[in-house]
């Protein structure tokens, strides 16, 4: 037996090498949590590009015609969705799989009525400050990308709650809810600065 | 061995719960405390960066643990 694993021989055929290739698997969850990070990071240079765009071509201006109640209902129920998700990640990371399952369906909903918010405002917006505008511009694309990114958090939920349903995760295994979870927080964490930027400066 | 191990995943799920609903009750003090500053001030850029930085570094401490990437045990 040979402690060289080529890659060519399955890692089960090696027998003796399990325990080092267990230990190397130890430190996914480490690495997987770096990856996101990193993944986050470079999402940070995306969105400030667009906010960079928002304040290069129109300023602080703002239409008077903004729509702030819609907009602070919005940054309410995202920021409720923030908790949701929160609470699922942590009742998985105890083993609590009654309350995850029904704080991650809670997240779910709240993003789908952010989902709808937006496009009720999207709506109003189109007739008062259409895409060809500087500001309607800056406005469309951030609030395009922001909502693209519920989009995909959403998705991502739906998987994470779909396996929960058929007994996936445990306190030991829950890396899948936790870069979820991590996800969702990003897309609150970028709303707190698109809103202002869009709202209130 | 089973009941205590859930006993105290219990206590250590309300502990963190409790903190999470504090910072969201924190974030929403600032979020309420900084549409009044918007209204209320003309040239509201300044007064409301520190109410920005302030709610960004609560989500990424409290929600996405971001502390736990320079520690040891990672979470």
């Amino acid at each position: 037996m040979t402690t060289d694993l080529s890659p060519e021989v399955p890692v089960e055929e090696h027998g003796d090498d399990h325990g080092e290739y267990h230990q190397d698997m130890a430190f996914q969850p480490r690495a997987n949590r770096i990856g996101l990070w990193l993944f986050i990071f470079s999402e940070c240079f995306l969105f400030a590009a667009f906010l960079s765009a928002r304040y290069f071509t129109t300023g602080t201006d703002r239409p008077e015609e903004l729509n702030q109640t819609l907009a602070l209902i919005l940054t309410a129920v995202l920021l409720v969705s923030s908790i949701s998700a929160y609470l699922a990640e942590t009742s998985i990371r105890y083993n609590h799989r009654r309350n995850f399952k029904i704080f991650t369906i809670a997240t779910i909903v709240l993003g789908l009525v952010f989902m709808g918010g937006v496009t009720i405002e999207l709506q109003e917006a189109i007739h008062h400050y259409p895409p060809g505008t500087p500001y309607g511009t800056s406005y469309f694309m951030l609030i395009g990308l922001h909502a693209f990114h519920v989009l995909t958090g959403l998705i991502g939920l739906a998987i994470v709650l779909s396996l929960g349903f058929r007994g996936h995760y445990g306190s030991s295994d829950y890396w899948a809810v936790e870069g979820v979870v991590k996800y969702w927080h990003f897309v609150d964490l970028a709303w707190v600065i698109i809103y202002p930027t869009l709202y209130l400066f | 061995m089973t009941t205590e191990m859930v006993a105290i995943n219990h206590e250590a799920l309300a502990k963190a719960t409790k903190r999470g609903l504090f910072a969201a009750g924190l974030l929403a003090v600032l979020s309420i405390i900084e549409y009044i500053v918007a209204v209320e001030v003309a040239e509201p850029l300044i007064p409301l960066l520190p109410f920005v930085a302030l709610k960004g570094w609560i989500i990424l401490d409290s929600f996405m643990h971001i502390r736990a990437l320079w520690q040891e045990d990672g979470h």
